[in-house]
C-alpha cells in the first residue's frame, strides 16, 4: 500500500481497488456510504474501481473501515483473494486543460463568432466576437443550450434603452452578449463564487468591466424587472425560478429559457402565469429546447 | 463514415449532481471532453434521481465530441431501497442491518439483468444474493 499522509489534506484521495467481480457492486456502494464522490470502473478478469474521497474526509477515519470491509469480503466471497488496495494524493488542477486544446472559434449564430481567449481574432470577422476563457465554468458557445440563448437573444435585440437579468450566468457569456448588443444595464447572478471569478475574467477579456454587475444574490432578493431575463439552467432550478419569474421581467420583456430537454418544454409552459402566455417560441437543437415568452402589458 | 471512437469511460456518479471535480474531472479530462458540457447533460437527465447512484458510460470520439448512456442504479443502491436502510453494513459477515425478501431479491435480479454477468435468472438471482449478504443484508425466504 502507498505510504499517505494521514494529516489534513488539502487534495483530493484516489482509492484504487482491485476485485474480484464478484465483489465490485457491494465494494462501491461501501465506498459511497464512506463519503466518496464517485467512482471510475475498469474492467478486466479483475475489476478496477477507483474511488475519489474529497478533502472534508479524514484518511485516518476512512483506511480502517476499508481493511475491515475486504476482510469480510474475502470470508464471503473466498474466490476474491486479496484485493490490491493504493491510496494515491490527487493535485487539484484545472481538468479542463487538455479539453483546451480542442476548443476553437466557432460561428454560433449568423451575427457572433466565439474565440478562445488565448488564440488571436481572425481577419475579416463579419458581426460580433466574444472571448471566452471557459475555465470550470459552464458557457463556451458550443452547447446548444447555450447557442439557442444567444440566438434567441440575437433575434429578439430589444430596441431603446433595456437592461437584462443573467440567472447562473456561469462562464459570462449570455451577459456578456447583452452587453455587446447594447443592453444598458446587466446583472449577472450565480451561487457559485468560482463561476463569478470566471465571469469577472471573460467580462474582462471582452472590455465590458464596469458595463455588467456580478451578484451572489438569491433570485429571492432581486427586487428589479428587467427587459430580457435569460436562464440557461435545468429543469430543477427553473422550477425554483417559477414563482418569481413574472416580477422580475418588465410588461412587454422576455424570458429566455434554456437548459431544457425536449421533453421538459411542456411541464414549464403548464406552470407560466397568466401574464406569460402570450407570444411562445421554442427553439430545438439535438434533444434540447429553449423557450422565449413575452410578458402581457402595455410597453414598447 | 461512423466516428473514431478514443475511450469509454465507465464511472458511477450521483444523479443530479455531477460537477467538474474528481472522478469527473480527471476520468473525463484527460480525454479532452468538454467536463462542464457533460455535467449539465447528465445533471439534466437524471434530473429525477437527484442523489441516487448513476452508472454512465461515456463514449469519447476523436473530435472529443461525446455521448453517454446511464444505467438502472447498481443492484446495491436497490438493496438498499427495498432494506429501507441508510447504509450497508461495514462489517457484513459480522453486523446485520437489514432484511429483504427473496420475492425482492428476484425483482433486483429482472431489473439488473441486462447489467449483470449471469446467463439466466437464477444467476443472476445468485448474484444478488451474493450482493446483500456482503452488504450484511438477510435474506428471508417470505
Amino acid at each position: 500500500m502507498a505510504n499517505v499522509s494521514s494529516s489534513k489534506r488539502s487534495s483530493w484521495m484516489e482509492i484504487s481497488i482491485n476485485i474480484h467481480p464478484v465483489a465490485q457492486d457491494a465494494l462501491s456502494i461501501f465506498l459511497f456510504d464512506l463519503g466518496c464522490t464517485g467512482i471510475v470502473t475498469s474492467e478486466g478478469e479483475q475489476h478496477l474501481l477507483r474511488a475519489y474521497i474529497p478533502p472534508s474526509i479524514a484518511l485516518d477515519a476512512i483506511r480502517n473501515k476499508i481493511h475491515t470491509y475486504l476482510n469480510h469480503l474475502r470470508e464471503i466471497f473466498p474466490e476474491t483473494g486479496a484485493p490490491d488496495l493504493q491510496f494515491k494524493v490527487i493535485q487539484t488542477q484545472d481538468w479542463t486543460r487538455e479539453w483546451k486544446k480542442f476548443f476553437r472559434p466557432d460561428q454560433v449564430t449568423p451575427d457572433l463568432l466565439i474565440i478562445p481567449a488565448w488564440e488571436p481574432e481572425p481577419p475579416a470577422v463579419k458581426g460580433h466576437v466574444i472571448r471566452i476563457d471557459p475555465g470550470p465554468a459552464f458557457g463556451t458557445g458550443q452547447h446548444p443550450t447555450t447557442r439557442m440563448c444567444l440566438e434567441a437573444m440575437e433575434n429578439l435585440r430589444p430596441s431603446g434603452a433595456w437592461s437584462m437579468l443573467d440567472v447562473g450566468t456561469g462562464s459570462g457569456i449570455l451577459a456578456i452578449y447583452g452587453g455587446i448588443l447594447g443592453a444598458s444595464r446587466v446583472l449577472a447572478i450565480d451561487i457559485d463564487p468560482d463561476a463569478l471569478g470566471w465571469a469577472e475574467h471573460n467580462i474582462s477579456l471582452n472590455g465590458l468591466l464596469g458595463a455588467i454587475e456580478l451578484s451572489r444574490s438569491p433570485i429571492e432578493t432581486i427586487e428589479e424587472a428587467f427587459t430580457l431575463l435569460a436562464a440557461n439552467l435545468s429543469l430543477r432550478e427553473i422550477r425554483r425560478l417559477m414563482p418569481h419569474l413574472s416580477r422580475l421581467v418588465e410588461p412587454r420583456g422576455w424570458l429566455v429559457l434554456s437548459g431544457l430537454l425536449k421533453e421538459q418544454v411542456e411541464e414549464i409552459r403548464r406552470g407560466f402565469s397568466a401574464d406569460l402566455t402570450g407570444q411562445i417560441r421554442t427553439y430545438y437543437q439535438k434533444e434540447w429546447a429553449c423557450l422565449v415568452v413575452r410578458k402581457q402589458g402595455k410597453g414598447n | 463514415m461512423a466516428k473514431k471512437v478514443i475511450a469509454n469511460v465507465k464511472l458511477q456518479v450521483k444523479g443530479g449532481q455531477a460537477n467538474p471535480s474528481p472522478p469527473i474531472g480527471p476520468a473525463l479530462g484527460q480525454h479532452g471532453v468538454n467536463i462542464s458540457e457533460f455535467c449539465k447533460a447528465f445533471n439534466a437527465k437524471t434530473q429525477d434521481q437527484v442523489g441516487t447512484i448513476i452508472p454512465v458510460v461515456i463514449t469519447i470520439y476523436a473530435d472529443r465530441s461525446f455521448t453517454f448512456v446511464t444505467k438502472t442504479p447498481p443492484a446495491s443502491v436497490l438493496l438498499k431501497q427495498a432494506a429501507k436502510i441508510a447504509k450497508g453494513s461495514g462489517e457484513p459477515n459480522r453486523e446485520k442491518v437489514g432484511t429483504v425478501t427473496r420475492k425482492q431479491v428476484e425483482e433486483i435480479a429482472k431489473v439488473k439483468f441486462e447489467d449483470l454477468n449471469a446467463y439466466d435468472i437464477q444467476g443472476a438471482i445468485k448474484i444478488i444474493e451474493g450482493t446483500a449478504r456482503s452488504m450484511g443484508i438477510t435474506v428471508k425466504e417470505s
